[in-house]
């Protein structure tokens, strides 16, 4: 694969929906043997952790009522918080680099959708993709 | 999608649906599965989740394992298979299929077509 193809794919599994990174094993997979690839590709991606996952879950549902660890738990918590927001802002730096209002607004109308009013995931984005993509498309032709 | 439904059904009928409109990766779902767990469903407490969520970020792999803890919460190691294919699988396919499309070229007109939209909406 050259950089080209997997900046190309990459991309796209961006745009198709579910767990970005398990995509885009799967095409990749593919790419090289077909089904039997992606299956590979699949398998060793998600395989070995869903076996520790799973695990670790074993041991929380045992000893998650102990304090130390309720303890231990909250901290890490705050830390991927803290790791998701900073994700939310680098996401949402170029819409403010390129003073763009439109998409600043639809992503405060879906965060006060999604987190605030607590709509469901689908219905939101029934709503608000399609209008996003029109204003897109208005705009761009616009600019053409 | 009742209580009484058996909870391995209805986790891979979560987690399925949910896969399909979780654009933007697992973590753009995480308010989504908040909102099944806890305030739906009923499977857990918010401190639970918060704890589920912090082992899930510290855990090695993909982040989308937090449906693997949820499903072992809800029912044992076969829920945790079952939530974690369900949110898995019907995204590879698709990606799967999308990626063939785009590969087997000259054929069909249908790559360029959507391959210069995505580029215009950039």
């Amino acid at each position: 694969m050259t950089a080209d193809e997997f900046n190309e794919t990459f991309a796209l599994c961006h745009f198709l929906p579910g767990p970005n990174i398990v995509n885009l094993s799967v095409m990749f997979g593919s790419r090289f043997r077909g089904i039997p690839g992606g299956l590979a590709a699949f398998a060793g991606l998600v395989g070995p952790p869903v076996a520790i996952v799973t695990i670790l879950a074993a041991l929380y549902a045992r000893y998650g009522e102990i304090d130390a660890l309720r303890r231990i738990l909250a901290g890490v918590s705050c830390a991927a918080v803290g790791l998701l927001l900073s994700a939310v802002f680098r996401m949402m730096m170029p819409l403010i680099k390129r003073r763009d209002l439109i998409g600043l607004v639809i992503l405060a109308a879906v965060f006060i959708a999604v987190g605030l009013l607590r709509l469901p995931l689908p219905a939101v984005l029934l709503v608000a993709s399609p209008i996003s993509i029109a204003i897109s498309f208005v705009v761009c032709r616009g600019v053409a | 999608m009742n209580s009484d439904a058996n909870p391995i059904l209805t986790l891979a009928w979560t987690f399925g649906v949910m896969s399909l409109f979780a654009v933007g990766g697992a973590n753009a779902a995480i308010p989504e599965m908040h909102r099944l767990a806890v305030d739906v469903q009923h499977w857990m407490t918010d401190k639970q989740f918060a704890d589920i969520f912090a082992i899930s970020q510290m855990a090695p792999g993909p982040n989308v394992l937090i449906v693997t803890l949820i499903g072992y919460s809800v029912a044992g190691v076969g829920g945790a298979l079952v939530a974690t294919l369900a949110m898995c699988v019907p995204t590879a396919v698709l990606a799967y299929y999308v990626s063939r499309l785009l590969t087997r070229s000259s054929r069909s007109r249908w790559p360029a077509i959507i391959q210069a939209a995505l580029v215009r909406f950039q």
